[in-house]
């Protein structure tokens, strides 16, 4: 019904402007000679049948890349699916819509009343998270364009430390938080803005966007997929899917040798090394660490999410209403220095200050109450992740860390098990190739 | 801690699939609301030619080269003037198609002569780079049947278009893709959308 | 594995020169392609030199304003008595000599125009016809159309005629009091040298002067022409400028109106000014310029009372403004 209503309301707000316009094209000239009045053309948008081809090279390419995964085991073939949906994704499709942008089209929907989400953008968002659930993260190794533009430059994968690689990887929570933020508010699309990779589908760049895009990828040459590990922002979502997915990628096609091979094949550092057998720190000690962080976690919380709803304001300078409304404020107390595009359009338009500033403050209340919200969650996901550090389980078995595994399948070539069972498939035996 | 390892594994498993299915329940309802909100058709980036200030932006802010932005002409509402306000320099004494006499930076409207005393200006796209210069001389003299559109034959419809992040007058906004121009005056043959009819699902 | 291994840095040496080329490319593909903003606008339509008016040229004053609680406000009329009649929003509302509201009625569609006799009935142009009103508001008379195409887009009343301004069938209309068409003014004929009127939008003015010849601006040459009241050509005058003497613009003077001594007032579109003309056409003073009006404020509707003020519809800021000159104020 309310899509119906929103509908309805744009076509009453055309049909306006078309009264309107019929009266301003009057009069028109007699001709004499009888020239005929040309029509101004409308090349028309992307055929509609586009997006379900999308829809379904979607799905398709996740459905492959799945069993390429967790039944074919097979490095190559994973890593040519990637470059056909770094071509089919990134450079044909020019990047959008992708599934990492559409976060903030579904959180848009959610809380702009005036915006209709196109299904296209649901299914976008929706498939890959089901895949996940089921397979672990398939659609990183093989189907994300930004991914795979990031795996295909990796040149020589360095190892970072890993206390660093964690506090990185919080990251991601923050951008994801902002984004939300930004998107429910209305005042941008981050994620979208952000993009260090959308110029290179696109051939063009903006200055700023240039550097940032070039800095990724020299990163990315040396760190493996910083994007992914230490920015993305559907990779947060992914990971915790990941993690209760029903099956997942494994390094060995049956069982475990502990040899150790596979751990430097991950340039990711996605793979977990047995444990010792008894939990080699104080357990006291961790269990008192463990019950003073439960204690503090509500204080923290608080503190955070007060902390940052007083940024709010600062925050919501980068809504255009609270910009204008400053900025006609300023106008009008004789501050501004000089008078923007934007005040003299506002003006030109009719609208009251008043009106602009009751719609200024509406936003700027939106940003409050986003503010906590965003405050109480960054804080929580930081006193998550301290909690989660004091747990310990043993571990026998090398096994990939289902959060931050891309099911790239890199390891699977360094399991010297999976040697066996490919000379065992081809019928040879494993000795004669020595 | 350490006791975790000694626990039935079965107990983990049950949690583990308790959470898998409420994910999988989170996701439908986060499906099920985003598509209790969602529109059939595709939505694409225009231009409201009443809000439109010709800042210039749309030239210069496009992530295309040239930008996806482009003047249309709506011959309909064309004074078909001999001193055309979209083509002329302001104060030019020559109404002719010297260079000198044109405003446009890039040369892309054509002024050819149709019958005494009046002439039709077209637009060629592959020249006009969307400043809207034209737009803003035929707007303040004329008729007002030069506007700046999105052309979708162009547009990548990014999703936050860059364009519409930076125009002052907030005049971008998302149409249907099967309705993709907000042309002044109607748009070609078409009568004006009736607001109780179509788009009934 | 020396093999593989060199093999392995030769590889990975082509993957970075690869890389390296690629963003150089990119590099100079995005930072060459755009003209660096400077602030300035390299595309700016620059008419602000025009807008600017010299002090000294300006030699009346606004005296008063009444603000007009319409949306859209298209015409304004003044009567011998100075009540103001103002046209919009399918209305017409009725003020008094002191600018106070005496009367509003609706009407089925705008008036376009409108004119007050001497005996205060209500002249209204609405689309292709003319409708008379009495002073309490009701319906009089409605003549039929022209021509269904017409579009009366300005009406002067005079004590034994009414000329219509069609802008559809361009040319102006000679009525009788009844409503009696006596005759068509300033249609093209070559053989009468009346090169016939060039409206390009909907602006087309008419008024009488005070010998009883009819004026008619003929916006699309930027001329006001001057006919017998039987249609015959008199003279015409006006030259396209941007300048202050000049009517701007493709289409100008979108209204005029006639002074007592049979001097000219003229409204522009495009640049919002209004100018003093006198019998002859010679530019004599500016009455309004551009500052005093929002950018792209079009239809300054012009009239002029017995004391030869200058009422300005100012569509705009919504409300009709009056200027007197700085002389009969000071004196």
């Amino acid at each position: 019904m309310k899509k119906q209503f929103i509908i309805l309301c744009f076509l009453f707000a055309l049909s306006v402007e078309f009264t309107f316009a019929v009266e301003q094209r009057f009069p028109r000239p007699d001709f004499e000679s009888g020239y005929v009045q040309p029509e101004p053309t409308s090349p028309a948008a992307r055929a509609a049948a586009w997006q379900y081809i999308d829809i379904a090279v979607l799905i398709l390419t996740l459905s492959l890349s799945s069993w390429l995964v967790l039944q074919r085991r097979s490095r190559n073939l994973i890593f040519t699916l990637m470059l056909f949906s770094l071509w089919y994704f990134g450079f044909h499709r020019q990047g959008c819509i992708c599934p990492v942008g559409s976060i903030q089209n579904v959180v848009a929907a959610l809380f702009d009343p005036a915006y209709a989400i196109p299904v296209t953008v649901v299914v976008f968002f929706i498939v890959p998270l089901i895949f996940t659930l089921f397979f672990g993260r398939t659609f990183c190794a093989a189907v994300c364009p930004l991914g795979a533009l990031q795996d295909a430059v990796i040149v020589k994968p360095q190892k970072i430390p890993a206390w660093l690689n964690q506090v990185l990887g919080l990251i991601p929570y923050l951008y994801l938080g902002f984004a939300i933020l930004y998107a429910a508010t209305g005042a941008a699309f981050l994620v979208c803005r952000f993009d260090p990779f959308v110029g290179f589908f696109r051939f063009g760049f903006n200055e700023g966007m240039f550097i940032f895009s070039i800095i990724i990828i020299l990163i990315g040459m040396f760190i493996a997929r910083p994007y992914c590990r230490f920015l993305c922002p559907y990779g947060v979502l992914l990971k915790w899917l990941s993690m209760l997915s029903k099956k997942h990628a494994t390094i060995t096609p049956n069982e475990c040798i502990q040899c150790h091979l596979c751990a430097d094949s991950c340039p990711f550092e996605a793979i977990q090394i047995p444990t010792p057998d008894k939990y080699p720190g104080d357990t006291t000690r961790t269990r008192r660490q463990l019950y003073l962080l439960l204690a503090l976690t509500p204080l923290i919380v608080l503190i955070s999410a007060w902390s940052f709803s007083n940024l709010s304001v600062l925050l919501s300078r980068e809504h255009y209403i609270v910009q204008l409304a400053e900025q006609i404020r300023l106008e009008d107390s004789g501050q501004a220095t000089s008078i923007t595009d934007a005040s003299k359009a506002f003006r030109g338009a009719g609208a009251t200050t008043q009106e602009l500033y009751l719609q200024a403050a509406q936003v700027q209340r939106q940003f409050k109450t986003g503010s906590w919200l965003l405050g109480a969650f960054i804080a929580l996901v930081f006193m998550m992740k301290l909690i989660y550090l004091q747990f310990w389980r043993r571990r026998t078995d090398y096994e990939p860390d289902r959060a931050n595994c891309f099911s790239c399948g890199r390891c699977y070539a360094a399991c010297p098990k999976e040697h066996e069972r490919l000379r065992e498939l081809q019928g040879v035996l494993y000795s004669e190739d020595i | 801690m350490k006791e975790a390892d000694e626990k039935p594994v079965h107990r983990r498993q049950f949690i583990k699939a308790g959470l898998h299915t409420t994910a999988a329940l989170a996701i439908g309802g986060l499906a099920g609301m985003a598509l209790s909100k969602s529109a059939p058709a595709n939505l694409v980036w225009q231009i409201d030619p009443d809000k439109c200030i010709q800042c210039e932006r749309c030239a210069t802010n496009c992530v295309l080269n040239p930008s996806a932005v482009k003047c249309v002409h709506k011959y309909a509402m064309c004074g078909y003037c001999d001193l055309c306000g979209g083509y002329h320099r302001p104060g030019t004494k020559n109404l002719d198609t010297a260079a000198e006499s044109q405003q446009c930076p890039t040369g892309a409207i054509n002024r050819t002569f149709i019958e005494e005393p009046y002439f039709q200006y077209t637009i060629d796209e592959k020249l006009c780079i969307g400043c809207g210069k034209c737009v803003k001389g035929c707007g303040s003299f004329g008729n007002g049947s030069l506007f700046l559109q999105v052309r979708h034959d162009r547009c990548v419809n990014c999703n936050e278009c860059a364009i519409a992040k930076s125009c002052p007058a907030d005049a971008f906004v998302r149409v249907p893709a099967n309705k993709p121009y907000l042309f002044r005056g109607g748009v070609a043959g078409a009568e004006p959308p009736n607001p109780l009819s179509g788009e009934a699902s | 594995m020396k093999i593989q291994s060199g093999r392995k840095t030769l590889a990975t040496v082509l993957v970075m020169l690869v890389i390296a080329a690629t963003i150089t490319w990119l590099g100079y593909h995005s930072l060459t392609r755009k003209p660096a903003p400077t602030g300035d606008n390299p595309f700016e339509y620059d008419i602000e030199t025009y807008r600017h008016v010299p002090e000294e040229m300006i030699r009346y004053t606004q005296i008063r304003q009444i603000p007009v609680n319409l949306d859209k406000l298209l015409a304004l009329a003044v009567a011998a008595d100075k009540r103001i009649c103002v046209s919009g929003d399918n209305k017409i509302l009725q003020y008094d000599a002191d600018g106070k509201i005496a009367r509003s009625f609706n009407l089925t569609a705008s008036a376009q125009c409108l004119a007050i006799a001497s005996n205060y009935r209500l002249f209204l142009g609405v689309g292709n016809h003319i409708e008379i009103y009495d002073t309490t508001g009701a319906l009089v008379k409605r003549w039929p159309p022209f021509d269904a195409n017409s579009f009366i887009t300005s009406l002067a009343v005079t004590h034994e005629a009414v000329f219509a301004a069609d802008a559809g069938k361009l040319i102006i209309l000679r009525y009788d009091l009844n409503g009696n068409l006596l005759n068509k003014i300033g249609e093209k004929d070559t053989t009468r040298d009346i090169p016939g009127f060039i409206i390009p939008s909907p602006y087309f003015d008419v008024a009488v002067d005070p010998d009883g010849f009819i004026w008619g601006a003929n916006t699309g040459r930027l001329l006001l022409e001057n006919f017998t009241p039987e249609g015959g050509p008199r003279s015409h005058w006006g030259t396209s400028s941007m300048r202050i003497e000049g009517f701007s613009g493709c289409c100008n003077p979108s209204h005029f109106a006639i002074l007592s001594d049979g001097s000219f007032v003229t409204a522009e579109k495009g640049l919002e000014r209004v100018k003093i003309y006198d019998r002859a056409g010679q530019f004599i003073a500016v009455v309004a310029q551009p500052s005093l009006f929002r950018q792209g404020t079009a239809g300054l509707d012009l009239a002029v009372d017995s004391d030869d003020c200058i009422y300005v519809l100012d569509s705009g800021a919504r409300q009709v403004r009056i200027f007197q000159h700085k002389n009969s104020i000071n004196g």
